[in-house]
């Protein structure tokens, strides 16, 4: 040690000054911007959305066992644009007899609903927010547990994926042929409106940031539409949304490139498809809505939250028609009945009510003593046999109300003057409309001993095939 | 044997290296402390099913061998171990004493924060890496002004990113102005590192105010809340404030050590320096930084960011017989800060969560993605995938060969 040189020597001195100045430029080129807290903030805010990645990443995801996603089923189950009604095109029989009950068989907890039906198979879900999903004859296919982190909200499904959406704006996709998780995508924005399917994406319209969203400051919507593929999750880009104060609903124009949005009073009419999503026109009603529009022949018919039934005409940018009260509180949405102008519901109280909407006034009303929670209704065409046999008008084509009735039971009305056609027995009641399979109705009913079935019912001909294929199997 | 006793002859003839003996021991102490009061504590992991394996071992089965009753004696003698190996160090000379408890102490202090690798932490690291180069090391004094002036530059070199140096650290602890975070957390990182390089000058102007500096540095950190690292380098720069007097006192009285002793020798000072710079920078090196073996045993060496603006997000699932189930990562409670998205530890989380759960009725497996993303830079990186995690032949070092949809037949 050199103990008796303790004053430093100028070239140390000199590296000293070198060795600071190395560390002040490494210093400056880590953080050449002197970046602060907020520009970090805003960094990471205009990173993130550019960012967005599903999980698993797309390079990871499990290969589909259907190739073709195919379009967005339509869900409630009979017919676009909340119509509730079997095809125009076919006719049907009006005696179906139950054939079978199919026990659903899982541990459910709490109180079950249905999530979606689709052809022959149901998607149900519990308290815990499971879901089920069985086949037509009862089978529990696989099951899929979703964590409390946000509540469901939407549900979508195609041929090949069930889409969960949730509170938050997290999507999970599911692939139906085996319960497994597809892709997620975690959006980090609030769902504000129902997303839907639009060719190969997935339109997800989200709560807006109009600072980020907007690129004109001026223009400030209440939400955002994210484009996101179908098969991989990957975001695709964004487009403006629509200026509603509440999170919207939106419904398909049957016949039509038009696509009806609406929340509280109001109403926007878009095109169906395209980029942009601007408003072909819009209208305010009065007074909030309640429950879903229904768009039949020309026209939107709506309910307002004081019981009051709005025709809007779409051919005249949504202008009102004429409005009228309803005596009786809808319990469930309306069902159009073609040919005749009348729309059907069934109350609060279980009474069903016809609207003539052309004489603008009640028809009829009739108390159906229904037990079970089921207040939907929906309409099909009967054959001519039977136009002939109950003195229906053959200008109707064989229209008819089928509403869940009594207990147990579905009943089959003659929309003209509430003439009862036919009684269908089932093994429980009803708990959601059937899924119509050619000529055999699927439906869901809560058996008296409090379980779940699916209830096959069929009509003749259906029937003598089942029981002969039936016969052959035993022996 | 001739290495501990040139060791002890060095502890016993300085007042300053006896003080650091108790320094040491004192951060031993706190070590226990928190272990006793903590739920990250090798009394609780005793108790647990399985252990979370350091990343350098393949397995630690061997960890439950040992019953909680063997873990609990292990903590008792350290904790007694280092309480008289303080007091011995501070009240009396017997510096033979005080190391051999000091010895006693580390080794079993040292058992324990290996037991388990969620133990690990900048100030257990640290603490456990002096005492050893304490005991261990000849020319105490210089090793420890350059392994102390390394000590600072690994330190400084993790700050200098945009992590730190947005100010966010400081901001969350301070809720100042936002120029002031940023200014500050310049400055912190440029006092790291500069003023440690006086310390390795003899004159005193520099040497005295790069000391103060630190020390002004270090009670900052302390009021900032970073108190058990703090007080262990306010404690060796007091350490190498008396070790300096007493320097000068000897150059006053013209004795000279190798007139009483031959000169400690400085070779293994420098290697150790030459080991610890190595695992610093190893990261930057291309062969190195994709050796996951290598970067396992470098870690051992390399303190970890306590600034890192980022976010990690874990999802798993439970696989049962008949369908999915959606399942939130098990919590990292009580763990530092710095260890939080740290991939390997999270890895080994969701290998003790398929224990806890391979009893469960129709319990399959666990599927699960782990991602962080640094805010800063707006990336995210997929650490691991798996949809069968709880196979065991998928460990860490299969991580970025298995993706989501690979069957694990490794």
């Amino acid at each position: 040690m050199e103990y008796e040189a303790r004053t430093l020597k100028w070239y140390w001195v000199a590296a000293l000054i070198f060795y600071a100045a190395g560390c002040i430029y490494l210093l400056l080129r880590e953080n050449p911007l002197l970046y602060s807290q907020g520009t970090l903030k805003s960094e990471q805010m205009q990173k993130k959305s550019e960012a967005l990645l599903p999980w698993p990443p797309p390079s990871s995801q499990f290969e589909l066992e259907k190739k073709s996603l195919g379009p967005q089923e339509s869900w409630p189950y009979l017919g676009e644009g909340h119509l509730n009604m079997t095809s125009p095109e076919v006719t049907r029989n009006k005696t179906y007899t139950e054939f079978k009950t199919y026990p659903l068989k899982a541990e459910f907890h709490g109180k079950v609903h249905v999530l979606i039906q689709s052809d022959q198979n149901v998607y149900l879900t519990d308290e815990d927010g499971k879901i089920y999903f069985f086949d037509s004859l009862g089978t529990l296919q696989w099951t899929y547990g979703m964590d409390d982190s946000s509540e469901l909200e939407q549900v979508l499904l195609d041929q090949a994926l069930l889409y969960l959406i949730r509170k938050n704006g997290t999507v999970t996709t599911i692939d139906i042929s085996n319960g497994r998780p597809h892709w997620e995508l975690n959006t980090d924005r609030p769902l504000f409106g129902e997303a839907w399917l639009e060719n190969d994406t997935l339109i997800l319209p989200v709560k807006a940031f109009p600072e980020k969203d907007s690129k004109k400051k001026s223009k400030k919507l209440s939400s955002t539409l994210l484009k996101i593929d179908r098969r991989t999750g990957v975001y695709q880009g964004t487009s403006e949304g629509f200026d509603f104060n509440e999170a919207f609903h939106q419904v398909k124009v049957p016949h039509s490139d038009l696509r009806i949005l609406y929340s509280g009073a109001d109403l926007v009419a878009v095109p169906k498809v395209t980029d942009d999503w601007k408003p072909v026109w819009s209208t305010t009603l009065p007074e909030n809505l309640s429950g879903e529009l229904v768009i039949a022949d020309g026209q939107i018919f709506a309910v307002t939250e004081s019981n009051h039934l709005y025709a809007l005409n779409l051919k005249k940018k949504g202008d009102v028609a004429f409005d009228i009260d309803l005596d009786i509180p809808p319990g469930g949405p309306l069902t159009y009945l073609p040919e005749m102008d009348r729309i059907a519901y069934l109350g609060k109280n279980a009474t069903l009510r016809v609207v003539d909407i052309k004489k603008k006034q009640m028809a009829w009303k009739f108390d159906l003593s229904i037990k079970g929670s089921l207040r939907e209704i929906w309409t099909a065409r009967l054959k001519g046999a039977y136009i002939q046999e109950f003195g229906m008008r053959w200008v109707y084509k064989g229209w008819t109300i089928w509403s869940p009735c009594r207990e147990q039971h579905f009943c089959i009305y003659n929309p003209e003057r509430g003439q009862l056609i036919q009684r269908i027995a089932l093994s429980g009641d009803p708990i959601s409309l059937p899924t119509v399979y050619e000529d055999r109705l699927i439906v869901l009913v809560k058996m008296p001993s409090g379980g779940l079935a699916l209830s096959h019912l069929l009509d003749p001909g259906e029937l003598r095939k089942a029981q002969a294929k039936e016969a052959t199997e035993t022996k | 044997m001739s290495l501990f006793q040139a060791n002890l002859w060095e502890i016993n003839k300085s007042f300053s290296l006896r003080f650091l003996g108790a320094i040491l021991g004192l951060s031993q102490a706190v070590i226990a402390y928190q272990w006793l009061i903590g739920t990250n504590s090798p009394l609780r992991f005793a108790r647990q099913s399985t252990a979370v394996c350091w990343p350098v071992l393949s397995t630690c089965s061997w960890a439950k061998l040992l019953s909680p009753g063997i873990i609990d004696a292990a903590f008792w003698i350290f904790v007694v171990a280092v309480v008289l190996a303080i007091l011995t160090f501070l009240f009396t000379r017997a510096a033979g004493v005080a190391a051999f408890l000091l010895w006693t102490a580390s080794i079993f202090g040292f058992f324990l924060y290996t037991y388990d690798f969620r133990l690990s932490s900048n100030a257990g690291f640290l603490t456990f890496f002096f005492t050893f180069i304490y005991l261990l090391v000849p020319s105490k004094v210089f090793s420890f002004r350059f392994i102390l002036f390394a000590a600072y530059l690994a330190f400084a070199f993790q700050k200098l990113n945009a992590d730190w140096l947005s100010g966010y650290w400081i901001l969350e602890r301070l809720h100042g102005p936002e120029k002031l975070g940023e200014w500050l957390a310049a400055l912190m990182a440029l006092i790291e590192l500069i003023a440690p390089a006086t310390l390795l000058i003899k004159d005193g102007r520099y040497f005295w105010s790069g000391w103060l500096i630190l020390i002004a540095y270090h009670a900052t950190m302390i009021w900032m809340g970073m108190t058990h690292l703090s007080l262990l380098f306010m404690g060796i720069l007091i350490f190498i404030a008396l070790a300096d007097l007493e320097d000068r006192k000897l150059e006053r009285e013209y004795i000279y050590q190798s007139f009483i002793h031959p000169e400690p020798s400085r070779f293994w000072t420098f290697c150790i320096l030459v080991i610890f710079a190595f695992c610093q920078l190893s990261s930057h090196f291309l062969w190195f930084r994709h050796n996951t073996s290598f970067q396992s045993l470098a870690g051992l060496l390399t303190p970890y960011p306590i600034s890192l603006v980022e976010e990690c997000h874990g999802k798993i699932w439970q696989v049962y017989e008949n369908g999915w189930k959606e399942s939130s990562f098990p919590d990292a409670e009580g763990r530092d800060n710095s260890m939080r998205c740290h991939p390997y530890l999270r890895f080994l989380d969701l290998k003790a969560e398929c224990q806890v759960l391979k009893d469960k009725p129709g319990f399959k497996t666990l599927a699960a993605i782990f991602e962080s993303e640094k805010l800063f830079e707006g990336t995210s990186h997929v650490h691991f995938q798996s949809a069968d995690l709880c196979n065991q032949q998928y460990q860490f070092s299969d991580v970025g060969r298995v993706k989501w949809n690979t069957k694990h037949g490794l």
